[in-house]
């Protein structure tokens, strides 16, 4: 059980989301970073659904009010636990009256967007809809329906019994180091850029070759108008070989509209789920972790790829999940 | 023959206490207790690391003596890392006053992260080995001198 002392704004309930009710009108929700929702829980031994707090503003404070183990994943957030730092995904135990803070990490601190709080156990607030995904539209879901807020008290899963485990914690390798980006996209010279792999959608060819050319061999900024429900883009304008009538069809996550304006918007976890401009592409589910940590003003580059390729994408993601699982029961059997 | 060998003393000095804290954190020992006479000595593990509680002792065995310096070793074998893989804040340095508990230097295991923490209040000495070695179980990576400032 935790209170929270202080919390930016949007601090959230999320975890994987709510995936089969698009058809009823209901967006997705879930963690914009899902690789570090599931690593902390694996950490923790949770299962990798669990629920856990994704928060995109710093800082945020919370008391535990009763001796658990938690983890912290994502973005870097200069973590300390009364006071004493603890490193990057990070897993350990706290007694009950510690504060956790998770500060601006500053200079020198790799850059992201959003850290996840993990509890063991997980964060226990009733399943709407089946999740525990905060829906901000809706105003349902998470800790009812809304951000965090001074003096909430979030409960763990009841009877969540202290695992036997190292007293002094232990971390993970963060995910993008253990899933470089440089695997599909070849290090750049210049200032960092995002890399994602996308795949063509259905109104693709409507689009004129110069807007395509621009499209994979520009990079795009992260406007500040982005969050959740979607990235604004702003970059060369794109434009279609003609005007094209479209009617409203289903969209999900990942996938990247393009308004009249020609400034593309890539839809995110709490995006609605139907919309009616022309869709030039989709990124694949294996980078949407890496687009739900890219910082509004930070630069973006789009990867042309296959199905297939997509697909075999997910692979190397599930390995290094395997492998948190697998190494953080190992290390936490090895301290019985 | 006959054993000429010193008596073993039955004194424990302030400067062992860091090194017995070190023992029982290594062996994840959350408290013992030593009675001689009417004194009763009690190491605790807290938050912050181990404290002395003493109980009729005129004085309180909390305060160690600065003693030569003592080593943080490897209890696992793993790739010595003094910087964290993300970067990020940097780890202390030779001549920074730490505190028990703080996070000095990582061992690192194919994707995992192991700890390498001050067990006492005191000042880093000189590191031993180079970031990004393979060490063996037991070896010294870091001096520690213990002692408040």
């Amino acid at each position: 059980m935790i209170e929270v002392l202080s919390s930016g704004t949007l601090s959230t309930v999320q975890d994987l989301g709510r995936l089969s009710h698009l058809r009823f009108g209901v967006g997705t929700s879930g963690a914009m970073d899902q690789l570090a929702l599931q690593a902390g829980n694996l950490m923790l031994g949770n299962a990798a659904t669990a629920a856990g707090i994704e928060v995109p503003v710093l800082p945020f404070q919370i008391r535990f009010l009763k001796d658990v183990d938690f983890a912290i994943t994502g973005a870097d957030a200069a973590a300390k636990l009364d006071g004493l730092a603890l490193a990057p995904w990070w897993t350990q135990r706290a007694r009950a009256g510690q504060v956790l803070t998770l500060g601006d990490a500053g200079p020198g601190f790799r850059s992201g967007a959003r850290s996840y709080l993990l509890i063991a156990g997980g964060v226990d607030v009733p399943v709407v809809l089946g999740s525990r995904s905060t829906q901000l539209r809706g105003q349902f879901g998470g800790h009812h329906g809304r951000a965090l807020a001074k003096g909430d008290v979030l409960p763990g899963q009841p009877a969540q019994a202290l695992q036997r485990g190292p007293h002094a914690g232990f971390g993970v390798m963060p995910a993008d180091l253990a899933l470089p980006q440089s695997a599909f996209f070849p290090a750049q010279s210049q200032t960092a850029v995002t890399a994602m792999r996308v795949v063509p959608a259905a109104e693709y060819d409507n689009f004129d070759d110069t807007s395509l050319k621009n499209f994979w061999g520009t990079d795009w900024k992260i406007s500040a108008q982005s969050d959740r429900y979607g990235y604004r883009l702003s970059g060369l304008a794109l434009a279609l070989r003609e005007t094209l009538e479209t009617r409203s069809h289903g969209i999900v996550p990942g996938v990247i509209q393009v308004p009249h304006s020609g400034q593309p918007i890539i839809q995110m976890r709490d995006a609605q789920p139907s919309g009616g401009y022309p869709k030039i592409g989709t990124v694949i589910e294996a980078d949407l972790w890496r687009l739900g940590q890219a910082r509004a003003g930070s630069l973006i580059r789009f990867v042309p790829c296959t199905y297939e390729e997509a697909v075999a994408a997910l692979k190397p993601n599930e390995a290094y999940l395997t492998k948190v699982r697998h190494l953080s029961a190992l290390y936490r059997q090895l301290h019985d | 023959m006959t054993d000429t060998r010193p008596e073993p003393s039955n004194t424990i000095t302030a400067r062992a206490w860091p090194q017995i804290a070190a023992w029982l954190a290594a062996a994840d020992v959350d408290c013992i207790e030593i009675q001689t006479g009417a004194v009763v000595l009690r190491m605790v593990r807290g938050s912050q690391g181990y404290q002395l509680q003493t109980a009729g002792a005129s004085a309180s065995a909390t305060d160690f003596s600065p003693a030569s310096p003592l080593a943080v070793t490897a209890h696992v074998a793993g790739i010595f890392l003094t910087r964290h893989p993300a970067g990020g804040g940097k780890f202390p340095v030779q001549g920074d006053r730490v505190q028990s508990g703080e996070l000095l230097a990582l061992l690192q295991i194919g994707l995992v992260l192991i700890p390498l923490l001050a067990l006492v209040n005191g000042t880093l000495g000189r590191c031993l080995q180079s970031s990004g070695t393979q060490v063996g179980y037991g070896a010294r990576l870091i001096e520690l001198l213990a002692g408040d400032a």
